[in-house]
């Protein structure tokens, strides 16, 4: 398998592995503020007005959780790839939601760190959207190469194992 | 293979969320409980900006000149700011599904009000006692100006705080009561105050933080809902209140 310098250094272990603990360290730090005031949080989730009703309250409740234990498997190791390919989902989920809003011109507060509204004008709010979303661009890129090494490194070692023993 | 153990894995993580999800709901504060399942108007709708539905409130925007009498009076009182016009609910200019939903609700009115004969606001044509505000039963709100709001107060009018728990402890409107619409047991709330038998077309005001804040309309909407045919929303909430030098009681008591 032949790849670009620029590839093989993206792919490195020693960017991909700071990526993935500095990804893990930002969905704990996202997590918290949400697991303290559920509440909060789904109003947050409410003022997307993407999710069915019913579903607000259980999603305010249970993805937080799911983050925190995302971010945790990724600072710690576990589960890299389940961990890396739910937060490639995650990531294009809020992705989608922040560019349905955008599109619509219907301003809402990302409720990404902070679950309380800061009082903002309609204008700063999609200003702040758009930044969002290049944000999160950026976090799925990384996540992406994260995975794109954890996937390397398995089939190097796949190969490594399938090679003849030298007498 | 690889599919199967990221499905097992995935599962067992988001399996561990819930899980935690329900114990730390369990055991937190209750003003910062959630209920599991929610019921929240318009959650996929996105609101029409506050201008254009201002725009749409116009009489001539009405379908009925009945519905028309009931939602342009309390604004076109002396009392009112030419930007306090009364808006349609919170589906828009009245679409045919708020206009529907009254006619299916306006035979159940609050029970001790119903035990007392009240006459059903939706069939009242006879002048409103209520004076400058008569009864709406066809939109679950109107928005009064602090003028207005005033005059409810000093009337002593029911008035009801939307905002969370924390904020009603930090200040509210002397003798509003606290129905925070994002905290669990808002329901529970809502069904006591159907218990109470308050009349259905007395005004009632209900509040939040002004500005941007649609806790008091989703409010409006859950009391409209059991019956109330005369929630009024204070749009410029609590802080325009305090703005006004108005008094202000703090504590959990109302």
């Amino acid at each position: 398998v032949t790849r670009g310098p620029l590839l093989s250094w993206l792919t490195h272990p020693w960017l991909t592995i700071r990526l993935q603990i500095g990804l893990g360290v930002i969905f704990v730090a996202a997590a918290l503020p949400k697991i303290l005031d559920p509440p909060a949080f789904a109003h947050m989730v409410y003022n997307y007005r993407l999710v069915p009703s019913p579903l607000v309250n259980a999603m305010a409740l249970a993805m937080p959780w799911f983050e925190l234990l995302l971010g945790a498997a990724l600072v710690l190791g576990l589960w890299r790839r389940t961990a890396a390919i739910s937060l490639v989902g995650l990531l294009s989920i809020f992705i989608v939601a922040i560019g349905i809003n955008l599109a619509r011109a219907h301003p809402v507060n990302c409720g990404c760190f902070d679950v309380h509204a800061a009082g903002k004008s309609p204008a700063e709010l999609l200003a702040e959207m758009r930044w969002v979303l290049l944000r999160d661009s950026g976090m799925l890129a990384a996540a992406a190469l994260v995975l794109a090494g954890l996937s390397q490194r398995k089939t190097a070692r796949a190969l490594d194992a399938a090679a003849p023993t030298p007498r | 293979m690889a599919v199967k153990r990221f499905l097992a894995e995935w599962a067992a993580l988001a399996g561990t969320a819930v899980v935690c999800a329900l114990v730390a709901n369990a055991l937190t504060a209750p003003q910062r409980k959630l209920d599991w399942v929610g019921r929240y108007p318009d959650a996929t709708e996105a609101p029409v900006a506050l201008e254009s539905r201002r725009e749409s409130a116009s009489p001539a925007a009405k379908p009925s000149s009945r519905q028309e009498t009931a939602s342009t009076q309390p604004v076109s009182g002396p009392a009112v700011s030419s930007g306090s016009a009364a808006s349609p609910g919170p589906s828009g200019s009245g679409t045919e599904k708020s206009r529907e939903k009254p006619a299916t609700r306006k035979n159940k009115p609050a029970p001790a009000a119903a035990a007392k004969g009240t006459p059903n606001p939706a069939t009242q044509t006879a002048p409103s006692p209520q004076g400058a505000f008569p009864p709406h039963p066809k939109q679950p709100w109107v928005e009064i100006s602090a003028g207005q709001v005033k005059e409810l107060f000093d009337r002593g009018a029911p008035f009801f705080d939307a905002r969370r728990t924390a904020d009603y402890e930090a200040g509210h409107i002397p003798g509003a009561r606290s129905i925070p619409v994002w905290e669990a047991g808002v329901e529970e709330k809502i069904k006591k105050i159907y218990q109470e038998g308050l009349d259905p077309s007395a005004p009632i005001v209900v509040y939040c933080s002004g500005g941007e804040c649609e806790d008091s309309h989703m409010l409006a909407k859950k009391l409209w809902d059991i019956g109330l045919n005369n929630v009024l929303v204070y749009k410029d909430g609590f802080p325009d209140w305090q703005k006004r030098g108005n008094p202000v009681h703090q504590g959990s008591q109302p």
